[in-house]
C-alpha cells in the first residue's frame, strides 16, 4: 500500500492520534468494484477444480448460475422500470449520483497533493482542514474524518473544521459527534456556511430524538436564511415526528412546490422526495376519508 | 519513415513488432494468403486454443488477412508506437502489447463463436490507444480533465468510429478490439502511481488485475463447462467410467438439460464429427 500523507504526518511531539474507524457502509463503494474482478477471477478456478472431481457438477453449476444470472438482469430491468414509474425519486437519485460522480472525477487533484506534501514539513489546523475539504470533494471519507480530526484537534475554534467533521460524522451515522460538532460551528460562527451548519444541526437534533430543539433551530434557521427545497422537507419529517401533521403537510408542499427554474442536483433530489411524501399523504388522508 | 528509423535505437519493440507482421506477412502470403496458411501460422480459433494449443492466443496478434489489413495495422503501429514507447518504456510497452493481445485474444475465446477465427493486431493497437488514453487521465489534474483537449477527445471519437465500424462490417472483430482496449488501459493505469485518491487501492487492483487475466486464462485454455472440449477429454481418456462423465457433461453443456438421454450423447458425439470434417474441409480449403 502507498503510504497516505495521514500515515507519515507529524504529530509535534503529541501522542499519535487514532485514525477514525471507517463503517463498511462508507467502504463499500470502493470495494464493490474491487470484490465483483476477485469474485470474476476466482470462478474459473472454482470451476477448474470442481470439474476435476465431477464435470456433471461443473457443468450443472454453469448452466444454473447463467440462468441466474439471466434471471436477476430481466429482474433488476423490471425492477428498474417499476422504480422509474412508482418511485419518482429514482430519477432524482441518478442525477445527484451523476452529479456527485462528476463531481468527484473532475475535482482537481492538484492542491490536495501539494497540501499533503507541505503538511510533512509544517503542520496547522487550517492545512489538515483544506485537506479534508478537497477529500470530501472527492468522497475520500477516510481522509477527510482523519484530517477533518486532526484539524479540530489543533484548533477548535476553527468553525470550517468543526462544520466538516460534522458533516463527515453524519455521513459515517456517528451523530452525538455531529451534534457537538456542528453546535460548535454554529456557535463560532452564528450562520456559518451560509446557515448549513445551524441547517444540519437541526437535522441531527431531529434524528437524535429531540423534537423541540430541532424544531426551535429549524424556526431559527427560516428566520434567518428563508428556506429552501432540503429546509422544508426536513423541516417536514421533523413536524411529522411530534404528530403535526398538517404542518408537516404544508411544509413538505412547500419542499415539493415547482421553483420554475433549474435546481441543483442535491435540491432537486429533496424536492423529489418531497412530492413523494405528498402524494403518500394524499393517499392517507384519502384512505382516512373513505373509512369514516 | 525517416523519423522513425532515426530514432531506432529509442523504440525497439515497435520496430520489432512492425518486422513481425512483415515477416509473418512474407511467411504466410503478404497479398492473399490462404485459410490453410493462416491457421498454420497461428491465428486464433478457441477451439483450438483449449486442445493444447495455447500459442494462437498471442501468434494472432501478428498475422493479418491480406495487405490491406497489414498496411492498416502497420500504419496505426508507427503512429501510435513511438510516442507510447518514449512515454512508458520499451519493457513496459513490450508488456503492453503482449497483455493488450492477450486480452483482446481471451475475450474472443471468451465471448466469440468458438468456430470462428480471428486474427490480426488491431486488439493490441486498441489496447495502445487505451494506454494512451490512461495515461492522458492520470496527467491531467482530475480524471476527466483530459477532455477539455482537442487531442484526447480526438482519440475517443477515433475509438467511438472505430467500434461503430466493428458493428456495420462482419468481417471485423469488435470483440477483440474492446478486450484489448480494456487491457490496455488496465495495465498502463496500474503501471502508474501518484496522489489520486485510489493510490491506497492500486496494490490491492494490482493483484486483482493479474487474478483476473490468470481466471480467464485458465477458463480458456480449460473450458470445464464447454461442450467441444468435454467432448474431446471424453475421447482422449482411458478410464471408462470418467469418460462416460465427461461425455455426459458435454451432452448437458451443448443441449443445456440437467438430465441427458442416450440420444443427447449421440448428438454431441454426431456434431463433434461433423464439426471436426468441417475444420479439417476448411483448414484445406
Amino acid at each position: 500500500m502507498t503510504r497516505s500523507a495521514a500515515d507519515s504526518e507529524p504529530n509535534g511531539g503529541q501522542a499519535p492520534h487514532e485514525a477514525p474507524v471507517i463503517p463498511l457502509r462508507a467502504r463499500l463503494p470502493a470495494l464493490i468494484p474491487l470484490g465483483t474482478v476477485w469474485v470474476i477471477a476466482l470462478l474459473p478456478v472454482g470451476f477448474y477444480l470442481l470439474h476435476l472431481s465431477n464435470p456433471q457438477a461443473a457443468v450443472s453449476l454453469s448452466t444454473a448460475a447463467t440462468e441466474l444470472t439471466l434471471q436477476a438482469l430481466f429482474v433488476a430491468a423490471a425492477a428498474a422500470i417499476a422504480g422509474f414509474l412508482l418511485y419518482p425519486p429514482l430519477p432524482a437519485w441518478v442525477r445527484r449520483y451523476l452529479d456527485r460522480t462528476r463531481t468527484k472525477w473532475s475535482a482537481d487533484r492538484a492542491p490536495m497533493a501539494r497540501a499533503i506534501s507541505e503538511l510533512k514539513h509544517f503542520e496547522t489546523a487550517q492545512k489538515h482542514f483544506e485537506i479534508a475539504k478537497l477529500a470530501w470533494i472527492r468522497s475520500d471519507y477516510a481522509l477527510v474524518a482523519t484530517h477533518a480530526q486532526r484539524s479540530v484537534a489543533l484548533d477548535a475554534t476553527l468553525p470550517s473544521a468543526q462544520y466538516l467533521l460534522g458533516l463527515i460524522a453524519l455521513q459515517t451515522d456517528a451523530r452525538p459527534e455531529a451534534l457537538a460538532a456542528f453546535s460548535a460551528a454554529e456557535q463560532l460562527d452564528p450562520g456559518h456556511a451560509f446557515g448549513h451548519a445551524l441547517l444540519h444541526l437541526a437535522h441531527v437534533q431531529h434524528l437524535l430524538g429531540d423534537q423541540n430543539s430541532s424544531l426551535a433551530s429549524f424556526k431559527q434557521y427560516a428566520r434567518a436564511h428563508g428556506s429552501n427545497h432540503r429546509s422544508n422537507y426536513w423541516h417536514g419529517e421533523a413536524l411529522l415526528a411530534v404528530g403535526r401533521a398538517n404542518e408537516a403537510a404544508k411544509a413538505f408542499q412547500a419542499a415539493a412546490a415547482d421553483p420554475k427554474a433549474r435546481l441543483t442536483a442535491e435540491e432537486n433530489w429533496f424536492r423529489a422526495r418531497a412530492r413523494v411524501r405528498c402524494w403518500r399523504i394524499g393517499r392517507v388522508e384519502q384512505t382516512a376519508g373513505d373509512s369514516k | 519513415m525517416k523519423d522513425v528509423l532515426q530514432q531506432a535505437d529509442e523504440i525497439p519493440i515497435t520496430l520489432l513488432v512492425t518486422l513481425a507482421y512483415v515477416t509473418l506477412a512474407f511467411l504466410t502470403s503478404p497479398i492473399s494468403p490462404t485459410n490453410q496458411q493462416l491457421h498454420q501460422h497461428g491465428w486464433l480459433l478457441a477451439t483450438e486454443v483449449s486442445n493444447g494449443e495455447p500459442w494462437r492466443l498471442l501468434s494472432s496478434a501478428f498475422l493479418h488477412g491480406g495487405w490491406i489489413h497489414l498496411a492498416c495495422n502497420t500504419y496505426a503501429m508507427l503512429s501510435i508506437g513511438p510516442a507510447l514507447e518514449r512515454s512508458l518504456g520499451s519493457l513496459r510497452m513490450a508488456l503492453l502489447y503482449v497483455i493488450s493481445a492477450l486480452g483482446g485474444s481471451l475475450a474472443v475465446c471468451l465471448i466469440n463463436d468458438a468456430w470462428q477465427p480471428v486474427l490480426g493486431g488491431s486488439g493490441a493497437l486498441f489496447g495502445m490507444i487505451g494506454a494512451v488514453i490512461a495515461l492522458q487521465m492520470r496527467s491531467s489534474s482530475s480524471a476527466l480533465g483530459f477532455l477539455q483537449y482537442a487531442g484526447p477527445r480526438r482519440t475517443l471519437k477515433l475509438i467511438a468510429l472505430y467500434l461503430v465500424m466493428g458493428m456495420i462490417l462482419p468481417f471485423i472483430s469488435n470483440t477483440a478490439h474492446v478486450g484489448g482496449l480494456i487491457s490496455g488501459f488496465g495495465l498502463t493505469f496500474l503501471f502508474m502511481t501518484g496522489t489520486h485518491a485510489l493510490e491506497r487501492w492500486m496494490t490491492g487492483w494490482r493483484v486483482a488485475y493479474v487474478a483476473l487475466l490468470s481466471g480467464l486464462l485458465l477458463h480458456v485454455l480449460q473450458p470445464t463447462t464447454r461442450w467441444d472440449w468435454l467432448e474431446r477429454q471424453s475421447r482422449a481418456t482411458e478410464n471408462r467410467e470418467r469418460s462416460d462423465d465427461l461425455a455426459i457433461a458435454a451432452a448437458m453443456s451443448l443441449t443445456g438439460k440437467s438430465k441427458v438421454t442416450r440420444s443427447d450423447l449421440l448428438a454431441v458425439q454426431m456434431e463433434m464429427k461433423t464439426l471436426d470434417s468441417w475444420l479439417k474441409d476448411w483448414n484445406e480449403k
